[in-house]
């Protein structure tokens, strides 16, 4: 058994800054110094996809880099590791109540593993490995005051031989971030701002940052902060010279330069208590320490010998020159090589934070010029509010076309995807250009019974040069014309679906609301083309009267011979069964009291409701709820079957509620235990939609008509008026 | 970078797009990606109902879609700056089930309900989360008796590629200005 706290994992890294010896303190930011802590530094974040059950993930090597690591059981009691990209390790012995190291075939990569639980190992338990923002390394973000300023922070870490054995031959130096170059195509002056060039390419360094410029005999010539860069060019700002420490000095053609996190560290013998000095707040600096920047083992920090149990404070500063530009994930890299059970390890520390600025914060606006905006390019106007506005320039002669777009910026330098125009066209003279829309044809109002009424229209596209691409349905239910100067219409889209066999056209047919009896119907329908707002000018209105309404059955019947007798009645019944899908032989089926929700032999849900007998109320499925709202486009029904498994119920077009009997899971957005009432339609279905709600209805053998008892609203909220009964078995439904 | 070509409303709140470039595609949206591999479709419908309140998805906007062909070596911006934030927690023994909940307006909103199955690890996708949310998430464990244990707190920053903008535009024919006005 590779056992814990040998090797690689001799040497542990643990914050500072608990209020006693080797107590919690689990806040990566107040590590302030003092006393350590039992909390260790993260160092990689591992997130366990499938995991096996009785192992839990104690430590994660920075060595291991980022990226998917496996975890795999080769027996009930041994595992092995293959770190991201590597090779597999040898294989360990694990039993309940063991903490072990598990190493790749590179041994700096490893991790450090406990078991809890005598059930026999299995499988494979992938660890997705990725860095962490604000660790103890990474601090905190700076804010956009501080990164004008300028600002200094630092913090500590514990370094601890937490093994039985000690840890010797500890060095410790700054990472780099990028590819080291020479300076052979330019350098910088004495003093202020300049260019640092190179023959070599800078294309993997970060697009701002530090860099540290050394002599051919590595020696350190000066750190500087570059404010942007090319693939051969550093920018460097006055402010951005003799950085950490260093003094500005003219560079050589022979110097090399190393892309660095903006760090240097120091190193701090502990008391006899094993404590090392306290700041104040994380901007106050250590006193008596000796700070180093160096690149390499060789130059780096060195700890002769931590002997089992002994501490050594490991000090950190980050320096944020005044005018630093903004920075949505910037990262620090400490490197570590220490000796343990007489074999070299290497170890990395990385961390990683934000640097804000808030004139970033803001919407830009983009205008191609008879052409899609370049989106790459300078906006041609921002603001940090709306409205913005930019100038449209005409033409000399003729029509100019205008495509807008406008995105949002935020404070770290990050923008929108967003890259559909709005087309504007001007003349010479700057009036705008708006070529008219043809009016719909066939636009026809038709009560089809019930209170349902129909509207239908055509639109040909062919007629238009810059073509509609929306209808808008004005209409009102008061025997008034709409007027579209002043009421707000139904929009929608044209959509493709509805082009009509051997002709360019588009149809309408839309549905209103179910309308009570009486009511005077006058529409207009009207072409509308989204990118200008213009619409065909036609203001003819069509109408219609409704003229029936379907009736609730009526209730309590009795009939009597004189004043004697009454009849007996069977009672009015039904049986239907309603497909979804014949082929599948997916179905409803409703008899009285009772709607069942069938896929072939599998029975999906049972909803009971019988108003003289409330007690057998509910919604009966062996399947769980999961509170996962669900979207995306559906086919245009209640119900979509996807397979004989998996289904979708609707609600105007989008999917509101998948059953997947497979994972055993009905998902919509929330459970609501309310009324249906104000939902209800007598409509003669097991599914029906109604006023952007699908409704479940259920055959009420007491009144003999159709009562809604479950109602899936917009939202994919699931409101029920019948309990929720979820069973094991369908044998135990009511 | 693949180009899109053209971007067309074909309901009411859904998009067509179509693109050009090197096959493969892999098209992104909301930190997800939509589909990838060798496939070479050009096309895409789709609703703008992200995934976290369709009820408020903006129907005059199309969701910003992010292609990448078999030119790009970078990330999608999409992976770089996820909205989707993973909430993980090892499972207590005493524990029967666990809420995770979202803080929203300063109460706790229950977005999940997992059952404790003895699997050691559990974890929570969130949906796509808003650009600058400074969020606050926690898991309750409950036992048998539906008594709560004490919450695991999370806050983290959701940085990403903000949303398209809810804007109308307007061109003023007498000043020559184009504007951009937030839409009520």
């Amino acid at each position: 058994m590779a056992t814990a706290l040998t090797r690689s994992d001799g040497l542990g890294i643990y914050h500072t800054g608990a209020s006693a010896r080797g107590g919690t303190q689990r806040n990566a930011l107040a590590c302030l110094g003092g006393k350590r802590a039992a909390t260790p530094m993260t160092r990689l974040a591992a997130l366990m996809r499938n995991p096996i059950p009785s192992l839990l993930i104690d430590h994660v090597a920075g060595a291991n880099g980022t990226g998917d690591g496996l975890i795999r059981a080769l027996s009930a009691t041994t595992l092995a590791y293959i770190a991201p990209g590597g090779a597999i390790g040898p294989t360990v012995t694990i039993n309940d109540g063991d903490t072990v190291l598990l190493e790749s075939a590179d041994d700096d990569k490893a991790i450090r593993v406990t078991r809890h639980g005598s059930t026999a190992l299995a499988g494979e338990m992938t660890l997705n490995l990725m860095p962490a923002f604000n660790n103890a390394l990474g601090m905190s973000n700076i804010s956009s005051a501080a990164r004008v300023a300028g600002r200094n922070d630092y913090a500590s870490v514990m370094l601890r031989a937490h093994g039985a054995g000690s840890i010797t031959n500890i060095a410790i130096w700054i990472g780099t971030l990028g590819t080291t170059r020479t300076t052979d195509a330019g350098q910088l002056g004495a003093t202020g701002a300049g260019t640092i060039t190179t023959t070599g390419s800078f294309a993997d360094w970060p697009d701002a940052g530090w860099a540290h410029v050394r002599t051919a005999a590595s020696a350190t010539r000066e750190i500087v902060y570059y404010t942007s860069r090319t693939a051969t060019a550093l920018t460097v700002p006055a402010t951005g010279r003799a950085r950490l420490g260093t003094s500005a000095a003219a560079g050589a053609a022979d110097d090399t330069v190393a892309s660095v996190p903006g760090l240097r560290i120091a190193i701090e013998a502990p008391d006899a208590n094993g404590d090392i000095q306290v700041i104040a707040s994380s901007t106050t600096a250590p006193t008596g320490v000796t700070w180093s920047t160096a690149l390499s083992s060789i130059a780096g920090l060195t700890i002769a010998t931590l002997a089992s149990g002994a501490n050594y404070g490991l000090w950190v500063h980050r320096e944020i020159p005044a005018g630093a530009t903004v920075d949505g994930v910037a990262e620090s890299l400490i490197k570590l090589q220490y000796t343990a059970d007489a074999v070299v390890f290497t170890e990395s520390l990385p961390g990683y934070w934000r640097m804000a600025d808030d004139a970033l914060d803001r919407y830009e606006i983009f205008l191609g010029v008879d052409a899609e905006p370049d989106l790459t390019a300078t906006p041609n106007g921002n603001s940090a509010t709306l409205p913005i506005s930019a100038a449209l320039t005409p033409p000399g002669s003729g029509t100019r076309e205008y495509r807008a777009v406008v995105r949002k910026r935020n404070r770290y330098n990050v923008t929108g995807l967003n890259r559909y125009s709005r087309l504007f066209a001007i003349d010479s003279t700057g009036a705008t250009v708006r070529p008219a829309l043809t009016a719909p044809a066939d636009v026809s109002v038709t009560d089809l019974g019930g209170g349902q009424v129909t509207i239908q229209a055509k639109y040909f596209p062919d007629s238009d040069t810059m073509p509609a691409d929306t209808w808008a349905i004005y209409w009102r239910a008061d025997g008034v014309n709409p007027d579209p100067a002043t009421d707000t219409p139904v929009t929608q889209a044209m959509a493709t679906s509805g082009q009509f066999f051997a002709t360019p056209g588009i149809k309408l047919h839309y549905r209103l609301a179910a309308q009570p009896k009486g009511a005077d119907i006058r529409v207009i329908v009207r072409a509308r083309r989204s990118l200008d707002s213009v619409e065909s000018a036609n203001v003819t209105a069509s109408t219609v009267t409704v003229t029936s309404l379907t009736p609730g059955t009526p209730t309590r019947r009795q009939a009597h011979i004189g004043t004697a007798w009454s009849f007996g009645f069977a009672p009015a019944t039904i049986s239907e069964t309603i497909y979804v899908d014949q082929s599948q032989n997916i179905r409803f089926e409703m008899t009285p009291g009772i709607t069942e929700f069938w896929s072939g032999s599998t029975l999906i849900f049972r909803m009971r409701y019988d108003s003289a007998a409330p007690d057998s109320h509910g919604f009966w499925t062996i399947y769980g709820i999961d509170q996962t709202q669900q979207s995306g486009t559906a086919s245009d029904t209640p119900v979509e079957v996807i397979s004989a498994t998996q289904f979708y119920v609707t609600v105007a077009g989008i999917r509101r509620m998948k059953i997947d009997t497979v994972t055993g899971k009905i998902s919509f957005s929330a459970l609501q235990q309310a009324a249906t009432r104000a939902y209800s339609t007598h409509t003669a279905a097991a599914v029906a939609e109604f006023d952007f709600h699908t409704l479940f209805q259920v055959w009420d053998p007491a009144t003999f008509d159709y009562q809604t008892v479950a109602a899936l609203d917009i939202d994919g909220i699931f409101k029920i008026s019948i309990p929720w009964r979820q069973r094991q078995t369908t044998g135990e439904f009511e | 970078m693949a180009t899109i070509t053209s971007i067309t409303k074909t309901g009411a709140r859904s998009w067509r797009y179509e693109w050009s470039g090197a096959t493969p595609f892999r098209v992104y949206l909301n930190g997800e990606l939509l589909f990838g591999g060798t496939t070479t479709d050009t096309a895409l419908e789709l609703d703008n109902a992200s995934p976290r309140d369709a009820t408020t998805a903006d129907p005059e906007e199309p969701p910003a879609l992010e292609v990448l062909d078999a030119n790009d070596t970078t990330d999608a911006q999409n992976v770089t700056w996820t909205p989707r934030v993973t909430l993980q927690w090892r499972g207590s023994t005493d524990a029967h089930y666990y809420l995770v909940q979202e803080s929203v307006d300063g109460a706790w909103v229950t977005r999940n309900y997992q059952l404790e199955s003895g699997r050691g690890y559990y974890q929570y996708d969130s949906t796509a989360l808003d650009d600058g949310e400074s969020n606050d998430w926690r898991v309750v464990p409950y036992d048998l008796y539906d008594v709560a244990g004490s919450g695991l707190p999370y806050q983290f920053l959701v940085v990403r590629n903000p949303a398209p903008p809810r804007i109308s535009m307007e061109y003023d024919q007498t000043t020559g200005n184009l504007t951009a006005r937030a839409r009520v």
